[in-house]
């Protein structure tokens, strides 16, 4: 039936846009967003938390990453680049594991082991069998946390699976398990209780049956950490893991922690544990784990077991140990004594290491993975290389200024706080990023009157007032008074900028805070707004056997602060301890309206509030309880200041809330971040769509709409900031406009930006993000995608004259497409090479004002407009810019003329030289001289001597071509040298034109002498004739541009 | 009008013989034909010259491709006046780029030579795929981009990895993602299809859309007349003679 539907519209017989069946109902989602793609913009230069690492043997290795929460990336050039290969997956990643006897399948365990309180969680165990190009969850899908997977050596399809499992809950998948068929089915050998996971297990390579493992029984919660308990063992199997025995002889009494296990590959009798008890130390056994004893405890063997328990021992050397910790640290004795001190790190790498790989084949070559991205050693840990290609920074916050281009800021897990630009000519790369704050960092607030100055924080609230411009800065962290308690600060304390007082900075303990002076002064503006239930203040007391009190645990403490647009006497409050606080008189009086929120249980952690921009008694709120095990997805609005809230969370979404945000423009517009990813609601909340243009299922920590450019920003923890520019056509494309067959949509104003670039070699390993380019964006949504039919986009000027031609988009839902603001190049006759000055490649700007844009699909038209407006940060006057395009102008109409006459003298020759070819005696001669004058004025005008652009010929073309393209590279005025020169080709234009109408006046006589001979008379080419025969240009603007372009043209 | 009715008739034909649900690779390869104009109309197109323009960083360069049976290409295109050329003549492949000054033809060999083969496939791989040499596999009903698709998979000896999507709805190719191995590297082309129109009875795509999977931009071509059976001299296919003269001649 839909064939024959087809087929009518093809024979005529239906207009193609015919509904048969009538408007349906269009339901939201991820393709509706399809003409976005959201820009990641890094930064790469301090990496992020990496928990994995596994590479081939061989060089170059094939290598993998695993990133906390950022994904998996692989190398096939030994770490110069790195390709994303698990986008469309979970991105929390434990372990990583090839199967070294195949080295195209590998195993991901997803679900971060380094229990911290900012981590991830996973969803199973993955498998791909084609080298990470596509990957199937092979289950263990509650595993949640994997620490390790080992595949054994001789039996590719048995591979064991170290699941430390839930952290913030007990569950029963956990342990470790066994598969023996490649992932289909999974038989959990070693397993202790609801509350004990597998923290790591190490297999002998020369009898796979032998296997080690450490059992691990901790808990995290919201205020606490406890590592340790009687769950808690090495074990040994010796039958590939039908039996196990626990291992005691020489270990600690007692209850033991978190453990390390590792087999020496080239002696697999020697077996090295690092065991967290009383007191955590390296143990060793010579005898397949039989008997132990204790080699070290130096301080990086004991520090933060639940974050570092890992041994690695050196595939050819069983006395060389690595013990990555708070630093690197090796013994080459066998465990007794390691290199380093707590005074002297060692090493040039980042603090806090999670994951390294030797190279089997090349004990040499040492990957490490830090909190700050990976490290790189050929010389056995000696010196290292920082590989800053991985742009997996894990942000809690983004902010923005209003500078041009805007700068985005925000804090990081143990990479400070960073600034960078939003975008830049070229792209933005690893060295636009600056480091403007230490620690752990979290919030930023922009001084809303002196944006100079920017607040950052580190850990536990330490705010910290910084000048951008110098470098200055000044520690403003308040004290408690003496009528107060202690002041309370969460890991991650808000710090908040007033959107519609200056200079108001808000910051948030147990008590709201404000500045008005920069924070040179606090004041107290609520009472307690947390339960304030003192057992949950025990942050002293955890961290289980190892005491562990980072501020990672402080609780009941403000979280989130939102003031409202409307109202700066309205400001919502949430608090870690599941308060909703309202003030709606600046601060005198508060009302806790959580218990009007029903569905959400007690006490959980409110993770943001954000006050309507269109309403003063709108509110949003998410709550996150995945700290108790509830990883349901909370959002909440209330529409009368807080006493009645309607959920908006739907089954369309998944992950535990981090942010919502309201659209600054349209109220019906949402954005959602949670663990899984990006969301996007077009009708208040009914319905949502996860958007995945360019953005994997990464954590969304923050958004900001930025109230000028319209983009929205998107901070994720894993995978950097990303830019998503110009939303403004997902304000228009309401749900009426969903339905439509066609809706044109607005964007933003485009400005015709100075046009800028640099030009850099710095090779491949650094990071750069897309280029948004020089053009404006022009947007439509189609219910169904274009297949039949013509389709295009046109441009006209205020005089109603079609200036641009574009191609158009034709997927369903949004399209962009790009008009570089730029009239058709200009025409260039050929000569000995392309000409690359300036602007030489494209046309005369558009200049700025409102262009009507009609899209044409089969016989349909549909209109709409886009506005040109001047880069704000121009300097030159209306008079200048005037004369710029006047000569820009002049010059592309001269370079047509002139193509006309070189095309002229050109094809008169040839046929001249065709002629003579067929004739002899003096007729031939006669030929042949008006071809050789014709050929002598033609050598004037473009170069023609070989060597191509290495010649230096220059003739009236290089001329002409140059001076446009400088002319037309800045928007100002011109030289008064460029001036001149334009004069001067004019001038020579019109003696070559005169010496061309002088010659050709021989083409009677000519063609008389042809007509004798019976040939074809010869003919000079008309203006008409010329014009058929179109002759374009390339558009690029850069050498590099060309350059990609004739990649393109021949490779793809 | 007689013509369309034709393929009304093919179309109708298929329709009732096969269940929408269940289409095999067959049901979807005659769909496709069909739906083209029918294996006969394609069959008659012996020599074909597409004309237009390849747009990249905006701007528009003058493209023409012209193809002869069984398997000659010739793509120029022109920048700065300057045309540049790539060739295919059955036998040899060939380029001349003039652009930085060297006139002469260079000879295509390896992954180049491959690609340019690819390109002089007259019909497209799903025609006559088995009689070509193709290997298809029908991977299901899927999407693309939000549309539902017909998922192939389409080989060739090693040279040919690619996933074609069929469109559920007029079965026509939207989608055609490529792998190669170019320069020791494994590149994904993404080519979205689109602005199928007749000539003669046949459905052409006048809209190619290229870009390499995971970056922003490519290129796109767009077709502006298609000519069918043009007269197309066997010459213009051969490499040219190394010359000092001047570029390659544009076709007429």
């Amino acid at each position: 039936m839909k064939k024959s539907v087809v087929a009518l519209c093809l024979a005529g017989l239906l207009p193609l846009s015919t509904p048969l069946f009538g408007d349906e109902p269009v339901k939201l989602d991820s393709s509706t967003f399809g003409g976005f793609r959201a820009r990641a913009i890094g930064p790469a230069v301090m990496g992020g938390r990496i928990a994995a690492i596994d590479g081939t043997a061989g060089s170059p290795s094939t290598i993998y990453i695993g990133a906390a929460s950022g994904g998996v990336w692989k190398s096939t050039d030994d770490g110069t680049t790195f390709k994303p290969v698990f986008d469309d997956h979970i991105q929390s990643i434990g372990a990583i594991a090839i199967d070294d006897a195949n080295p195209s399948t590998v195993w991901v365990g997803s679900g971060e082991s380094w229990v911290r309180n900012s981590v991830s969680v996973g969803d199973g165990v993955y498998k791909s069998t084609d080298a990470g190009a596509t990957w199937t969850n092979v289950g263990l899908g509650d595993s949640e946390h994997i620490a390790r997977i080992v595949v054994n050596p001789k039996k590719s399809d048995t591979v064991y699976v170290c699941a430390t499992g839930h952290a913030w809950n007990s569950n029963e998948e956990r342990g470790l398990f066994r598969t023996t068929d490649g992932g289909k089915t999974w038989k959990k050998v070693l397993y202790v209780d609801t509350n004990t996971g597998c923290a790591d297990v190490t297999l002998d390579p020369g009898d796979p049956n032998i296997l080690y493992a450490g059992m691990w029984q901790f808990r995290r919660q919201p205020d606490f950490f406890s590592s340790g308990g009687p769950g808690s063992g090495l074990y040994r199997s010796k039958d590939g893991g039908d039996t196990w025995e626990k291992l005691k002889t020489g270990l600690p009494e007692g209850n033991l922690g978190r453990i390390a296990v590792a087999v020496a590959p080239s002696r697999p009798s020697t077996v090295y544990a690092v065991v967290e008890a009383k007191k955590t130390a390296l143990f060793r056994s010579d005898d397949l784990g039989e008997h132990w004893r204790e080699m070290n405890d130096s301080f990086n063997v004991q520090v933060r077991p639940f974050y570092f328990a890992n041994i690695i021992v050196d595939p050819k050397d069983h006395n060389r140990v690595y013990k990555p910790g708070y630093s690197l640290t090796f013994s080459d004795d066998g465990g007794k004594t390691f290199s380093g001190s707590i005074l002297s790190f060692g090493n040039a790498m980042h603090p806090d290491l999670h994951a390294l790989w030797i190279n089997p084949s090349d004990p040499n070559e040492i990957l490490v993975g830090t909190d700050g991205g990976v490290y790189q050693s050929r010389d056995k840990a000696q010196r290292w290389r920082h590989l800053e290609v991985l742009p997996v920074s894990q942000f809690y916050h983004v902010a923005y200024d209003l500078d041009t281009p805007y700068h985005v800021y925000g804090g990081l897990q143990d990479n400070g706080t960073w600034t960078g630009p939003s975008q830049y000519p070229g792209g933005v790369t690893n060295h636009h990023w600056r480091p403007i704050g230490g620690g752990d960092g979290f919030a930023v607030a922009i001084d809303s009157v002196e944006p100079d100055y920017v607040y950052v924080e580190s850990q536990g609230g330490r705010i910290v007032r910084v000048r951008r411009s110098t470098g200055e800065n000044k520690e403003i962290y308040p004290y408690a008074r003496k009528d107060e308690q202690k002041l309370r600060f969460n890991w991650n304390t808000p710090i908040y900028s007033s959107p519609t007082q200056k200079g108001v900075v808000y910051l948030g303990s147990q008590y709201l805070m404000r500045s008005r002076d920069r924070g040179d002064s606090w004041e107290r503006i609520s009472p307690d707004l947390t339960t304030n239930d003192q057992s949950h203040q025990k942050q002293l007391e955890s961290g289980g056997l190892s005491i562990d009190n980072s501020s990672a645990e402080n609780y009941t403490t403000i979280i989130t602060i939102s003031e409202s647009m409307k109202d700066p006497n309205t400001i919502w409050v949430g608090t870690d301890d599941g308060n909703v606080q309202v003030t709606r008189d600046g601060g005198k009086s508060w009302t806790n309206v959580v218990a009007n929120v029903k569905g959400v249980p007690a006490k959980t952690w409110v993770s943001r509030v954000d006050a309507s921009h269109a309403d003063a008694n709108t509110a949003y709120v998410t709550f996150d309880g995945h700290r108790t095990g509830d990883m349901k997805t909370y959002v909440y609005r209330t529409r009368d200041g807080g006493k009645t809230w309607e959920p908006l969370a739907t089954g369309d979404v998944k992950g535990y809330a981090q942010v919502v945000r309201e659209d600054l423009v349209n109220p019906n517009l949402l954005f959602l971040g949670t663990e899984a990813g990006l969301w996007i609601s077009l009708d208040a909340g009914a319905s949502w769509a996860q958007f995945r243009e360019n953005f994997p299922a990464v954590p969304v920590f923050d958004l900001q709409l930025h109230p000028r450019d319209a983009d929205l920003l998107v901070a994720t923890h894993g995978r950097g900031i990303y830019v998503i520019d110009d939303i403004t056509p997902l304000r228009a494309l309401t749900p009426d406009a969903l339905a439509k067959d066609v809706v044109m949509l607005p964007s933003r104003a485009a400005a015709l930006k100075i046009p800028a670039f640099e030009s850099r070699s710095e090779g491949d390993a650094v990071f750069s993000s897309d280029d948004v380019g020089d053009v404006a964006s022009i947007a439509y949504y189609f219910k169904k995608r274009h297949i039949v039919g013509d389709s295009k986009i046109e441009i006209y000027d205020a005089d109603g004259k079609l200036i641009s031609t574009l191609p158009a988009g034709k997927r369903r839902g949004i399209n962009h497409v790009e008009w570089p603001m730029r009239l058709k190049a200009p025409k260039m006759p050929a000569g000995s090479s392309v000409i690359f000055s300036g602007g030489s490649f494209t046309g005369p700007r558009a200049p700025a004002g409102k262009y009507t844009v009609k899209l044409i699909k089969g016989k349909e038209t549909y209109t709409s407009t886009i506005d040109l407006v001047p880069d704000t940060r121009a300097t030159y006057s209306a008079e200048d810019r005037a004369l710029q395009q006047k000569s820009v102008r002049r010059l592309y109409d001269m370079l047509a003329d002139f193509t006309f006459l070189t095309e002229r003298v050109k094809t008169l020759r040839d046929q001249a030289n065709a002629r003579a070819a067929k004739l002899s005696g003096a007729d031939k001669k006669k030929l042949t001289d008006f071809a050789n004058k014709l050929d002598e004025q033609y050598k004037t005008l473009v170069a023609t001597r070989e060597g191509g652009w290495l010649s230096g010929e220059e003739q009236l073309r290089e001329r002409m071509g140059s001076v446009y393209g400088a002319v037309n590279s800045f928007d100002g005025r011109p030289t008064d040298s460029q001036l001149a020169e334009a004069d001067a080709l004019a001038a020579e234009l019109a003696k070559k034109q005169s010496a061309f109408d002088a010659a050709a006046k021989d083409v009677d006589a000519v063609n008389k002498t042809l007509a004798a001979k019976k040939l074809d008379p010869i003919k000079v080419l008309t203006r008409e004739e010329w014009e058929k025969a179109d002759s374009g240009v390339i558009g690029a603007t850069t050498k590099s541009q060309f350059r990609a372009f004739m990649a393109r043209f021949f490779f793809e | 009008m007689k013509r369309n009715l034709i393929v009304l008739a093919v179309a109708l034909s298929i329709a009732v013989t096969s269940s929408a649900a269940e289409l095999t690779l067959d049901d979807i390869l005659a769909r496709n034909a069909a739906a083209r104009g029918g294996l006969e109309k394609l069959h008659a197109v012996q020599t074909l010259r597409l004309t237009g323009t390849m747009s990249m960083h905006g701007s528009d360069v003058p493209l023409t491709i012209t193809k002869k049976r069984p398997e000659k290409v010739r793509i120029d295109f022109t920048l700065q006046g300057m045309t540049g050329s790539r060739a295919y003549d059955g036998t040899t492949g060939w380029a001349v780029m003039p652009f930085m000054g060297k006139k002469d033809p260079e000879v295509l060999s390896g992954e180049l030579l491959d690609q340019i083969r690819e390109e002089a496939d007259f019909d497209g791989a799903i025609v006559d795929a088995a009689k070509k040499g193709y290997k298809l596999e029908l991977l299901g009903k899927s999407e693309i981009e939000g549309t539902p698709a017909y998922k192939l998979h389409v080989s060739k000896e090693g040279t040919v990895d690619r996933t074609l999507y069929i469109d559920a709805d007029s079965f026509l190719e939207v989608r055609a993602d490529s792998r190669r191995h170019m320069h020791g590297e494994d590149v994904e082309t993404q080519t979205s299809i689109g602005n199928y129109q007749e000539v003669n009875g046949v459905l052409f795509a006048y809209s190619l859309e290229v870009k390499r999977a995971g970056q922003p931009g490519g290129q796109r071509i767009n077709i502006t007349k298609v000519e069918v059976n043009p007269v197309v001299a066997d010459a213009l296919f051969a490499i040219p003679a190394k010359t000092a003269e001047a570029p390659a001649a544009k076709p007429q």
